[in-house]
């Protein structure tokens, strides 16, 4: 049975944006989270907005997924709102709802720091919607390759990362099977408190913790079967930094200084 | 040119106790043919499987691979390159996170230049037969996808001998007859193969049987007279595949057939030629 | 009494833009007492079925029934014992018996009564409870742990028994251990065994229900299926190799008459049929 698993929320596409160079999508990201804490006027904002409103045309990305992981905040967008702009029985005020009063200054403010929410959540999420996981560690492990210096075993923590993410689907798939398996033997996982429910996971949890045991060993002895010595490894995919990656990189991050700078 | 087991023995350790695995073991296996272990769970095959590269040492007696002894820890690279094993699960030897850079693993271990790895890559996915899904991801790969990804990830190594660890027992007909052709055409190819198994059908075209049983070598010889032993094999936990027996009866009745045929194709062939 | 699956249909992630077809039209019916073989390639919807047939996935056409009552997942609960391909891997107690008894416990039995049926369950899959008992379930042998996690079905006194590929990966004294649990257990119950493998169970099954990509390629006794093995090429399966011998002994003019699964009366029939040249 082939059912897929939902795996982070990469939308697979083709555009400029998914194929810039990871390590340059994240330094973008960095420039412009520094960004969004750096400046101090909606002037600001406004350009880092039209930054993103670009970027998410470019990356052909729907509008409706680009925004979706502002639902989750959604919470902490109205209570940063209230928190900000509401007072109990002010002298002045904006609107009056019976004891309550919307306070304009502290309205300007609650608004400011939402929309710098808004625009770090939707601004950061573009990055894991245009680059697979996969090429996301691999950046990661490439920016942490000057720490070999500091004698960081770095690509053994790459290697690390790809194993756990190449084992994530199998993993998932197992707890499945596991759950079904023990559900066919009577067993209940959403029923009594939350020990009773904590309990009925360990005919789950063990098997599969065994099962993942046994898998590293087996693993292990296919690796060294394969020459693996976590040293002097080359790879077959080494992206280079194209003129493009460079330019965009370099156009980015002057927009954010000088928008840093200037407003 | 031979991968040789030379008197083996070798013993586990259990709780300070010594488990005895395996006892004066020998055979080779040349380049170009096809050895198979036969033995039921338990017999000591999968232990042979370690030895062959290295990853277990013998107790006593020597592995060795085209002269190199496998205990010589400054050749080890080279053992475990004239050497790819393919293990049964072939989900617990797939390293990477998509099909093109798990076959690449092995090679960039060796430290080969891009373009190298590249062609590697391609040569030994199209051997397999996995050319197109090079982007593809191993856990949506069929069983016997992702054991002839295993195959293709010991292929790029441009490994002489190859060891396979039960490759089709746990894997579907479909599956387990597209890994059988494989190896058949490795052998073709001129690799040395040493088939680990524990069911005969999986073996009629070996050149040369080995049967394990309590942990020493019960049997070596042609598939053509093991097949003609029929006791040894219950003895040692083996099972006639049905048209085995189905030839063999055909023989009591006096059918001019040679042991070892084992195909309903190859006995008509030879019944009504 | 009898579990009956009618005209079933079921399509995984209906709607949605990966949705599958898994099975259309399919009916299979067993009773206490007899075993009914389901063949099928990879992807031909058999363990979908098994789900369905343990009241794990709810069909979305066709009629399920367990002894005249609705089949859900609360009326299979303990009458459907589902054991699953690689069944051992689900093993997780300190002991056999703790492990064997999860089921009976489950179904709110006393831990007394859980055990006693654990040892009892044990017995019947010939694992000597005094022997196997207390060990650890993961030190087993392929056979042992396989017929263990049989025995932690067993253990809950289903009706109906449905397993999946349970010979799978095993050697072959394991294959013989498993195929003789199977032969006890439908003394009592009535017994599915899924397969890609023919040759393992049509000797014994009464019935056969075989799959291609979801839909029913052969339904009837395994005796008209051995008469005429025809339905396994329709259904992209290979038939067994002793059935296709004798199909291809009646292309030579050697016809052996009735088709047999047994060896010997094989080659007898070849031999009656004129021999060889």
């Amino acid at each position: 049975m082939s059912v897929p698993v939902p795996f982070g929320q990469y939308v697979p596409g083709d555009s400029p944006v998914h194929r810039l160079e990871p390590r340059v999508k994240l330094g973008l990201v960095a420039a412009y989270t520094a960004l969004l804490f750096t400046v101090h006027s909606w002037s600001g904002f406004a350009i880092a907005a039209t930054t993103v409103i670009i970027a998410i045309a470019a990356s052909r990305v729907p509008w409706r997924i680009a925004f979706r992981g502002l639902s989750p905040v959604a919470f902490l967008l109205v209570f940063t709102l209230a928190a900000n702009s509401l007072r109990w029985r002010p002298s002045v005020a904006l609107l009056r709802l019976g004891p309550l009063a919307v306070n304009g200054p502290g309205l300007a403010t609650g608004l400011f720091f939402v929309t710098r929410i808004v625009l770090l959540v939707v601004g950061t999420s573009l990055l894991t919607l245009t680059t697979s996981p996969v090429a996301l560690t691999d950046a990661l492990g490439r920016l942490m390759r000057p720490l070999v210096v500091v004698r960081v075993p770095v690509d053994d923590i790459a290697t690390m990362f790809s194993i756990a993410l190449r084992f994530i689907p199998t993993t998932a798939e197992e707890a499945e099977k596991l759950v079904v398996a023990q559900t066919a033997r009577g067993a209940v996982f959403d029923e009594g408190g939350p020990i009773r429910r904590a309990r009925a996971w360990i005919p789950v949890l063990v098997p599969l913790f065994v099962n993942l045991f046994r898998r590293a060993d087996a693993l292990a002895i296919a690796m060294e079967s394969r020459c693996y010595t976590g040293v002097g490894r080359t790879r077959l995919h080494d992206p280079r930094m194209r003129v493009t990656d460079w330019m965009t990189l370099a156009a980015g991050v002057t927009v954010a200084v000088a928008t840093a700078i200037l407003f | 040119m031979v991968l040789r087991f030379d008197e083996i023995a070798y013993s586990y350790h259990d709780g300070g106790l010594e488990v005895p695995a395996l006892e004066g073991v020998s055979f080779a296996v040349e380049p170009g043919r096809e050895v198979a272990v036969l033995g039921a769970n338990g017999s000591g095959k999968s232990t042979l499987a370690r030895l062959a590269n290295g990853i277990l040492l013998p107790k006593a007696g020597s592995v060795t691979v085209d002269g190199i002894d496998t205990r010589d820890e400054s050749r080890m690279r080279d053992v475990r390159q004239s050497i790819g094993v393919v293990f049964q699960h072939a989900d617990d030897q797939i390293v990477a996170t998509t099909v093109e850079d798990d076959v690449a693993f092995g090679p960039e271990n060796l430290g080969l230049p891009r373009a190298e790895l590249r062609s590697r890559v391609d040569e030994a996915l199209a051997a397999v037969g996995l050319t197109g899904l090079e982007r593809r991801e191993p856990h949506l790969l069929s069983g016997g996808q992702k054991q002839r990804l295993a195959i293709a990830g010991v292929l790029a190594m441009r490994s002489r001998y190859i060891v396979l660890d039960e490759p089709a027992s746990m894997l579907d007909p479909d599956g387990r007859s597209d890994v059988l052709a494989i190896v058949a055409a490795l052998r073709a190819a001129g690799h040395g193969i040493l088939h680990i198994t524990h069911d005969l059908a999986d073996v009629a075209d070996a050149d040369a049987v080995v049967v394990l049983h309590g942990r020493s070598v019960a049997f070596l010889g042609s598939v053509k007279e093991l097949f003609a032993r029929p006791k040894l094999l219950a003895r040692c936990g083996l099972e006639l595949p049905p048209i085995a027996r189905l030839a063999a009866e055909l023989r009591l009745l006096g059918a001019p057939l040679d042991a070892g045929v084992a195909s309903p194709e190859g006995l008509v062939e030879a019944l009504w030629p | 009494m009898a579990l009956i699956l009618d005209n079933i249909g079921y399509t995984y992630a209906a709607g949605a833009a990966f949705s599958e077809r898994a099975l259309s039209g399919i009916s299979l019916a067993v009773e206490p007492g007899e075993l009914v073989l389901v063949l099928g390639a990879t992807g031909s919807g058999k363990s979908t079925l098994l789900r369905i047939g343990a009241g794990l996935l709810v069909a979305d056409s066709g009629v399920a029934e367990i002894d005249g009552a609705a089949l859900t997942r609360a009326s299979a609960r303990g009458a459907v014992g589902l054991v699953f391909q690689d069944a051992e891997s689900q093993l997780f107690a300190e002991s056999l018996i703790a492990d064997v008894a999860f089921g009976p416990r489950n179904l709110g039995a006393s831990v007394g009564e859980a055990a006693g049926r654990a040892r009892a369950a044990l017995a019947a899959v010939g694992l000597d409870p005094d022997v196997f008992g207390d060990r650890s379930p993961f030190g087993l042998s392929g056979g042992e742990a396989r017929r263990a996690a049989i025995a932690g079905v067993l253990a809950m006194s289903p009706r109906y028994v449905l397993l999946d590929e349970p010979t799978a990966g095993l050697d072959a004294r394991g294959r013989a251990s498993v195929r003789e649990v199977v032969r006890a257990t439908r003394k009592d119950a009535g017994v599915v065994v899924v397969s890609h493998a023919a040759e393992e169970f049509l000797g014994e099954a009464d019935r056969v229900l075989m799959l291609s990509k979801g839909g029913c390629a052969f339904a009837g006794t395994a005796a008209r299926l051995i008469a005429d093995p025809a339905p396994f090429a329709a259904a992209g399966l290979v038939a067994p190799d002793v059935l296709r011998f004798q199909l291809l002994a009646r292309g030579r003019e050697r016809d052996p008459g009735a088709f047999t699964l047994d060896p010997a009366q094989a080659a007898a029939n070849v031999r009656r049929a004129g021999g060889w040249a």
